[in-house]
């Protein structure tokens, strides 16, 4: 089960009232390449994880997505919270308040609801890995884009924080993929896992 | 929320961070000795902070693993979306 | 190996030296192997033995690595280590057959239904199942970087860690792992 912290995982401040930068950012909430997206890839590809360490890395780099998508919302909320209608015409909001005033959704940046076919489950452990990494690389290239777009420096503090997590997540997942291939059996030469000099034979002068 | 209050969070929020860290590199180092023994340390300091906090303002968790005093806190204002962290 | 954390004074180390020494040392003795079996694989002698850490190359003690057992997820994939070990045919040899759903024997080869597959051309007459078994595991690329068609990624191990604060703001306690944002250059023309 899953619990709630009354708290953000990241102090995430919002300078000015901006509908424009927050039509930009919601694709961190509910596009392709979105939090919403990598937290419900990781949590389901879980379960047909063989070995331990897999399954407890995706179990929390899923939880901590789902912190994420909280302060992306968090972000997205304070931008468009007190605009006004003219604001939100400007800003090419308006399709979005026809269907949901100023409420969250999970949309991208056009505006597209989210789809299950943005993930993939695909119960080859070594190819799910994969899509893993390159879904931490495409929220990657996202927050990229998302700070030249950004004219709040608040907001590309945040955006920064969140970039600098997917390069963690990418090298987590990395270590998994060489821990798959270990457990299949692939011979690997420069080998770290368990490494320990007590135990390696005496190095010859 | 006062900043004395901000101030607390922030430090809760900090072990979080170093603590989230840490939980994930020992998800692929089981056998790191040394994150271990870092891991435990701030999860206690992590552990102290929170009681610390909660006893003044309230619950950060929910479902009763948060500590609850004689009237119901849970649902006080404000919201983790709802706080300015700009200092100004 | 020092680098700079952005924004701040404080240098860092990115992991002990004797453990990087050791790393590579490590990896120095695993490349070693005995000469005869390379003979007939035409290696340039530089690229699989470096010399080490004292440059005495001919002392170097050679680490027998042909012991290594390969994966037999292919069907017809015959593990040398399995025959030794058992006596009889292992089940994944592909002379031994196997019992289909039906009670009936077949070889691997029938699994598809579809029986020997009809190569065009001749001269190809070994599948490549079974030239993957024959071939060597071991290649001067393989013993270097690995095995190929393989993604890996460094093993991070616990070094130093940032300051609370620092780990916070940065978005990560490792210090080797803090990166900047690539700066945003406008397209010519704009
Ligand atoms: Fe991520």
């Amino acid at each position: 089960m899953w619990v709630y912290q009354k708290m953000l995982q990241y102090p995430a401040r919002v300078r000015s009232t901006n509908p424009r930068l927050a039509k930009a950012v919601i694709t961190q909430y509910g596009g392709p390449d979105g939090e919403l997206a990598a937290s419900l890839r990781y949590l389901t590809q879980r379960y047909t994880m063989p070995i331990p360490e897999a399954k407890a890395a995706l179990t929390d780099i899923g939880t901590e997505e789902l912190a994420h998508m909280e302060i992306v919302a968090t972000l997205v909320y304070n931008l468009i919270r007190d605009a006004s209608i003219a604001d939100i015409k400007r800003a090419g909001l308006d399709g979005y308040y026809a269907d949901h005033d100023k409420a969250l959704y999970f949309v991208n940046a056009e505006g597209v609801p989210w789809v299950a076919a943005y993930i993939q489950s695909k119960g080859d452990p070594i190819t799910d890995i994969h899509e893993n990494m390159a879904a931490e690389q495409k929220a990657r290239s996202t927050y990229e884009y998302l700070i030249q777009l950004s004219d709040d420096p608040d907001v590309t503090d945040t955006l920064r924080f969140l970039w600098q997590r997917e390069i963690v997540h990418f090298q987590r997942f990395g270590e998994i993929l060489n821990l798959l291939h270990d457990y299949y059996g692939r011979e690997r030469v420069f080998h770290m896992k368990g490494w320990d000099p007590e135990k390696m034979p005496p190095v010859d002068r | 929320m006062n900043a004395q209050q901000k101030e607390m969070l922030l430090r809760i929020m900090e072990l979080q961070f170093a603590a989230t860290e840490l939980n994930l590199y020992l998800d692929t180092h089981p056998d790191d000795m040394r994150a271990l023994q870092e891991f435990r340390m701030r999860s206690q300091e992590l552990m102290s902070a929170k009681m610390e906090y909660e006893r003044v303002y309230g619950p950060l968790l929910n479902f009763g693993l948060g500590m609850t005093g004689r009237t119901w806190q849970w649902i006080q204002d404000p919201w983790p979306w709802e706080v300015n962290w700009r200092r100004s | 190996m020092r680098r700079q954390l952005p924004g701040s004074q404080k240098p860092f180390r990115l992991f002990r030296d004797s453990e990087r020494e050791l790393a590579h040392e490590q990896a120095r003795r695993r490349l070693r192997r005995p000469a005869q079996l390379y003979e007939d694989m035409q290696v340039d002698d530089k690229l699989v033995s470096s010399p080490d850490l004292t440059g005495n190359q001919s002392a170097a003690p050679a680490i027998d690595l042909s012991d290594r057992t390969r994966p037999t997820n292919d069907c017809c994939r015959v593990n040398p280590d399995d025959l030794l070990e058992h006596g009889v045919p292992h089940e994944s040899y592909p002379d031994a057959g196997f019992i289909d759903n039906q009670g009936k024997e077949v070889s691997c080869h029938e699994q598809g239904g579809q029986g020997e597959p009809d190569w065009p051309f001749g001269g190809g007459e070994a599948e490549a199942s079974q030239v993957a078994a024959q071939s060597t595991p071991d290649t001067p690329s393989s013993l270097i970087f690995g095995e190929l068609a393989t993604a890996y990624v460094p093993w991070q191990m616990f070094g130093q860690t940032l300051s609370l604060r620092d780990a916070l703001r940065t978005g990560t306690l490792f210090p080797e792992l803090v990166r900047t944002v690539p700066l945003y250059q406008k397209p010519p023309g704009t």
